[in-house]
């Protein structure tokens, strides 16, 4: 590519995307749409989400820096996670669609922090874009996807390692919990938000088990598909593996 | 227990509709939080031009940095070798 058109890329994306956050009027739909969450609820999720957001902005500056390839690994990922959450899979059994989240694989490819960092973009552009979200709840969705998603999947990715199961078993867990993990926390914010009379855990509950009939089998083809990818780029990019926290890969 | 109920009627009802309004939007509006107007609502196939061209956008990011990333790598041609 030569130095006129690499130059202009970045500037036909900034137009792009000047003219569709200029052009959109509002958004809505996919995760906690917009209008859901009062507004008390949702400024709190943005306060709680924030400090991860930041720590995954710091951690990718450092590690930029030790590693040529971190931010063509965070590119990768970046768009997977974009394109795997907003992809609506059809659940026969419940003759309904649900998405998988991609933050599982995320985690245990870059971290968790940054997972937070990558979800929140990803979450940012559906919002605007693609009617997926929305603006007001972006905190939320942030800190059920990015946050406890990227948590548990990476917890849990390191704990299967640690107890002995292989590479395999724990991306498969990873991908699994995570996505089950994300649903749980947005079952929670919902409930806490809109429960009356303080009966907010038999709301959660209920939610709960209105998502279980699509997100059991959904969390189990998230598992496959977070096993499946990491083994194929741990056979591409061993040296992944050492680009954890505080690894160093050249 | 009538919100999941009644929230599994209407996912019956809509076929293929997202558990994001079947689910999400039925319970907040049940509550009294309906979610806002999308954006898209009443536009026609303007959905499903921002579909494709986010597909095209991350479909165009997923090729370009899997091969800064992966097809660059010494490790290339290990396909089919075993993870364990």
């Amino acid at each position: 590519m030569t130095d006129m058109k690499k130059k202009q890329v970045p500037m036909m994306a900034a137009l792009f995307i000047a003219f569709m956050v200029a052009w959109a009027p509002k958004a809505a739909a996919m995760h906690i749409t917009e209008g859901i969450l009062p507004a008390s609820w949702a400024g709190i999720w943005f306060l709680v989400v924030a400090p991860f957001v930041f720590m995954g902005l710091r951690e990718l500056r450092i590690r930029s820096a030790r590693s040529i390839h971190f931010k063509p690994l965070i590119g990768l990922t970046g768009a997977a996670v974009f394109v795997i959450s907003c992809m609506p899979i059809p659940v026969p059994v419940v003759g309904a669609t649900a998405h998988p989240c991609g933050v599982g694989l995320a985690a245990i490819l870059v971290g968790p922090t940054i997972t937070a960092l990558i979800a929140s973009v990803a979450l940012t552009l559906q919002a605007l874009f693609l009617a997926h979200g929305g603006l007001s709840t972006l905190g939320a969705n942030t800190l059920s996807m990015g946050v406890i998603g990227g948590f548990s999947g990476y917890a849990v990715f390191h704990l299967g390692k640690r107890l002995g199961a292989g590479t395999w078993a724990s991306a498969f867990a990873a991908g699994l919990i995570a996505n089950w993990a994300t649903y749980s926390g947005t079952a929670l914010f919902m409930a806490l938000a809109l429960a009356r009379n303080g009966e907010w855990f038999s709301m959660f509950l209920a939610i709960m088990a209105a998502f279980a009939p699509t997100q059991i089998p959904l969390g189990v083809l998230e598992g496959f598909i977070t096993a499946g990818a990491y083994s194929f780029i741990m056979r591409r990019r061993p040296e992944v593996a050492d680009m954890d926290r505080m690894g160093v890969a050249t | 227990m009538m919100t999941l109920v009644s929230t599994m009627v209407m996912a019956a009802q809509e076929k293929w509709a997202g558990i994001d309004e079947t689910i999400v939007g039925k319970i907040a509006t049940e509550a009294g939080r309906p979610p806002a107007p999308g954006m898209f609502d009443g536009m026609g196939d303007l959905p499903l031009l921002m579909f494709l061209l986010a597909g095209l956008a991350g479909g165009f990011a997923l090729g370009y940095f899997y091969r800064g990333f992966l097809a660059d790598s010494p490790h290339a041609n290990k396909g089919d070798g075993d993870v364990v």
